[in-house]
């Protein structure tokens, strides 16, 4: 019955203690705040992403019922040049990043992405970044539920607990409190555990308000939420048990207090920082410079080849030179040029394509192994993990670009095969005009990688508490 | 006494074993920052070197083409590399380093560096602005929240209070004291970074920025030091001081920081790219006002052309109508993305000032702004690269138009200019300015920060002597 005593008096302790209740309000409060910031950015984004698709459906629209009225007669245009039959006309389509609801939580790679780009077929697809945003504010990072869970929630930690034992030792209550019945090792990690539950309750409820004034129902994802509660609990812990790890020696509670603030920095700051730097040492990232000079010059060289490059084309793609349009006759070199264009992209496309994959492969070494470096700092991995749940990570904004090349694909193949069949848009044609449409990927290898690092890490750290515990000096 | 008082000091901060070990750690992490730093520095430059040269030599030995074909064959333009980026990367990952440049568009820069990082990218990267301006804060509080409050809890405050002492000069000491390590770390770096770039520009302009350097580390450090002794003295315990202390830098250097971007974006949206680039399309189409349709201007400027000359068929004109009505067309979008980009820089300034009253909360924005803005990797130096490429991109569209208008003649597609039309479009150069007349440019930032040195060390100056006659916690 012991942990009930102990429990009771922490209970009394915290109710009568002003500033750790202040300091548990304000964390709540800054949580709100963060969650409102980022949704407000999140709407924006969202909303742009509506705007676009909104008007590319109007402008289709209005297009589709002039090519129905040039169709039946009832309007004419003098040439390909501003006419819906031109394939320009239909050339760009937008691609939006699908947000999940909880991209609230964090602005993960967000930021370093335009939400909406826009795929042209002659053109070689990627997402952009945010060209027209100030780099500023991308350079400090975003005020995110991430950012206060990731930073302010260790620090809080450190703040109510960093004198757990040093206090009691400063004051001149420990050799009283040692009197008692009870072992430094159970009394300590008793008082650890209340405190531990007391504080994941406050982040659960400031994760829960956050939740509320995103307006996302986080019951709605069972299983998310599991493990966002399992991830928030766990890296509580870890700030908990190193607090407690740091009090077991001979040391004074300012004595802990900068131990443990040189282990934050250390954690959040030095660490991930150094670990960056030797990622970029020994796995550079090659120059996009480079890639761009090989495909301007592969460009120039299969401009210059043009006629064997479409002759290659077609020994390609022989399901293309199929039927002529009735409007071949009336738009010879306006195909032609296409045909040519289009051959030509493809065969830059060949060519650059091993250079791009060797660029891809050298980036997925140097994230594979700032993945490994990442567990260094439980910070890292917790960050990686938040960004997952949020639908907002690097593993998402990859796939969304992965998604927007293969529908650049088509897009461009649906132009080849007008092109390539010498006839114009017609109006039967816009139905099958290809649309991008991309679910929010479901991705949690981050979250159970972070979840039973920091349960191994936890464990390792308990362990040690209760060998180092055993005695703890009274003075 | 003085002297004696410091020496003391120092001397007690010597024998601290956290003294040791942050020192130690911030020397292990200032070199290989500097180090690092260069290197990347060196294959940045080689890389935008090579990238620049072979550019131009694609674009000088394109082949026989049409001017205006060339015009859109376009010019990859890099993004000069500072070498004092060796000292503060800045915005630079975050803003784009290569931009095209083409006939009718003005494109952005674009390929962010940061689009290619893993996560650990956003927790910062180490270099010796993030050393200087991040760590050796939090190291000057650490060592110093107990110059005061821990000699009161120790019982040896009422000994030097009763020592003929003058609570300022005791005050001053100790404040001092805080300094010798601090000069050592920044030294060390700025020493290095000397070594490392000397003739790699200018001598005037490397020891001018390091001049400017030292100068903002010692007011910010100076701000930091003021706030650290206020607190030791003001405060009744040491506790109460070091909660304090880490609670002013946290908010000064993680929170205000984020929370002036995102206000910033909240308060003053940029547009979102594709809007901003479509409706610039749609104006350039329907004209500025709504009122003047790219179709009616063309037929404006044939009608006028045909008058200017005298002549009844636009086979009969001396030029090439079709360059004419291109640059002409040029001149139109060069208004339309004039008035655009002047709302977006209205939007970015106003997005700044809260950058620089949020520096009311915060002396590491200022700081960090000088920093940035003396290593040439700031926003006003983004932005003058992008309006130098604009000015680029309008130069030689506008000679390949004005070679095509008057060597050829109206419907004449056919025409072919050669590698001595190319050879004539200059090669693009950025001059990133000397780094005072950088420096001039961010007065507001240096402004605040000397208010924050200002008012902490009057604050301290004024209130430390009292509260050090109180002897007992």
């Amino acid at each position: 019955m012991m942990w009930r005593v102990i429990w009771a008096h922490e209970s009394r302790l915290l109710r009568r203690d002003r500033i750790s209740l202040a300091a548990a309000l304000g964390f709540v409060m800054i949580m709100i705040a963060a969650a409102w910031v980022n949704g407000d950015k999140l709407n924006r984004w969202e909303q742009a992403g509506a705007t676009a698709v909104a008007e590319q459906e109007a402008r289709f629209s209005a297009q589709h019922a002039d090519l129905v009225a040039m169709e039946a007669g009832e309007k004419h245009y003098d040439s390909l040049f501003g006419s819906p039959q031109s394939y320009f006309s239909w050339a760009g389509a937008v691609t939006v990043f699908p947000f999940d609801s909880w991209a609230m939580l964090s602005t993960g790679s967000g930021d370093l992405f335009a939400p909406v780009s826009q795929v042209k077929f002659y053109t070689k697809a990627r997402v952009p970044g945010h060209d027209t945003a100030n780099p500023m504010p991308r350079l400090f990072g975003a005020f995110d539920p991430a950012f206060v869970l990731l930073y302010l929630l260790p620090l809080f930690v450190i703040a109510l607990n960093y004198g757990i034992v040093g206090d009691e030792r400063e004051c001149g209550i420990l050799p009283m409190v040692l009197a008692q019945p009870v072992s430094p090792r159970q009394l300590f990690l008793l008082k650890i555990v209340w405190r531990w539950g007391v504080t994941s309750l406050v982040v659960l409820f400031a994760l829960c308000a956050a939740f509320a004034v995103g307006g996302v129902n986080p019951l709605a994802k069972p299983l998310a939420l599991a493990q966002l509660a399992g991830l928030v609990w766990l890296y509580c812990g870890f700030w908990f048990l190193l607090c407690l790890l740091v009090n077991t020696g001979r040391r004074g509670a300012h004595q802990c207090a900068v131990a443990l603030t040189g282990l934050w920095a250390m954690l959040l700051l030095v660490v991930p920082a150094g670990a960056h730097l030797i990622g970029g040492l020994l796995y550079p990232i090659p120059s996009r410079i480079e890639a761009i000079a090989a495909q301007r010059l592969a460009a120039a060289d299969a401009a210059k080849q043009g006629g064997e490059i479409l002759a290659k084309f077609y020994q390609d793609h022989p399901e293309l030179s199929a039927n002529r349009g009735d409007t071949y006759a009336q738009y010879k070199a306006t195909f032609q040029w296409y045909q040519r264009t289009l051959a030509v992209f493809e065969a830059v496309e060949a060519i650059t394509a091993p250079m791009e994959q060797d660029f891809e492969a050298r980036v997925e070494a140097r994230l594979r192994f700032e993945q490994g470096l990442a567990l260094l700092s439980p910070a890292v991995s917790v960050r990686e993990a938040l960004d997952e749940l949020a639908g907002v990570s690097r593993v998402h904004y990859r796939a969304y670009q992965q998604e927007v090349q293969d529908y650049a694909a088509r897009f461009r193949m649906f132009f080849a095969e007008k092109a390539f069949g010498e006839s114009v848009i017609e109006s039967a044609d816009v139905a099958r005009l290809p649309r991008f449409d991309m679910a929010p990927l479901q991705s949690n290898a981050s979250v159970l990688r972070a979840l039973a690092w920091l349960a191994l890490v936890n464990l390792l750290l308990l362990a040690a508490c209760a060998v180092l515990g055993r005695e703890i000096p009274a003075r | 006494m003085f002297w004696n008082l410091f020496l003391k000091e120092c001397r007690l901060q010597w024998r601290e074993k956290r003294f040791v070990w942050s020192l130690v750690v911030l020397l292990l992490l200032a070199v290989p920052a500097v180090a690092v730093g260069f290197a990347h520095y060196r294959s940045d430059l080689s890389e935008v070197e090579a990238g620049a040269v072979a550019e131009r030599e694609r674009w000088v030995q394109q082949g026989p083409k049409n001017p205006h074909s060339a015009a859109h064959y376009g010019i990859f333009v890099f993004r000069p590399v500072s070498p004092l980026r060796v000292w503060d990367q800045g915005i630079t990952p975050f803003a784009g380093g290569v931009v095209f440049t083409e006939a009718h568009i003005k494109t952005d820069a674009s390929y962010e560096t940061a689009q290619d990082q893993s996560t650990l990218s956003r927790f910062g990267s180490l270099t010796p602005a993030f050393v200087l301006l991040y760590l050796v804060p939090l190291f000057l509080m650490i060592n110093g929240f107990a110059l005061i409050s821990g000699e009161r809890e120790q019982g040896t405050l009422r000994l030097l209070s009763a020592s003929a002492a003058d609570p300022r000069r005791l005050l001053a000491a100790k404040w001092l004291s805080l300094f010798p390590i601090v000069l050592l770390v920044g030294g060390v770096m700025l020493g290095l970074g000397l070594v490392l770039l000397w003739g790699r520009l200018p001598a005037a302009n490397l020891l001018t920025a390091s001049a400017l350097c030292a100068l903002v580390l010692l007011l910010y450090y100076g701000t930091i030091a003021n706030m650290t002794l206020l607190c030791s003295a003001v405060l009744r315990s040491s506790h109460q001081v070091l909660v304090c202390l880490l609670l002013f830098w946290m908010t000064s250097s993680l929170v205000v920081p984020k929370l002036a971007a995102s206000a910033a974006e909240s308060w003053f949206p940029t547009p979102d790219r594709e809007a901003f680039h479509g409706a610039m399309k749609q104006e350039k189409k329907s004209g500025m006002d709504g009122h003047d349709p790219a179709d009616q201007r063309v037929a404006r400027i044939r009608t006028e052309t045909l008058a200017k000359y005298g002549v009844e068929k636009e086979e009969d004109l001396p030029i090439n109508i079709d360059g004419l009505l291109m640059q002409e067309d040029e001149n139109y979008g060069n208004k339309v993305f004039d008035r655009y980009y002047e709302e977006l820089a209205a939007v970015h300034a106003q997005q700044e000032r809260v950058f620089q009253w949020s520096s009311l909360l915060s002396p590491l924005l200022p700081a960090r702004v000088l920093s940035m803005t003396l290593a040439g990797a700031d926003s006003g130096t983004q932005h003058r690269f992008n309006e130098a490429v604009e000015v680029f991109r309008r130069d030689y569209v506008e000679l390949l138009n004005t070679d095509m208008m008057h060597e050829s003649r109206s419907g004449d597609w056919r025409y072919q200019a050669d590698e001595g039309l190319w050879s004539r479009v200059p090669v693009f150069t950025f001059d990133f300015g000397s780094p005072l007349s950088r420096f001039a440019t961010q007065s507001a930032a240096l402004g605040m920060l000397l208010l924050w040195f200002l008012i902490t060390g009057v604050l301290t100056a004024w209130l430390a002597p009292k509260f050090l006659q109180k002897v007992t916690p």
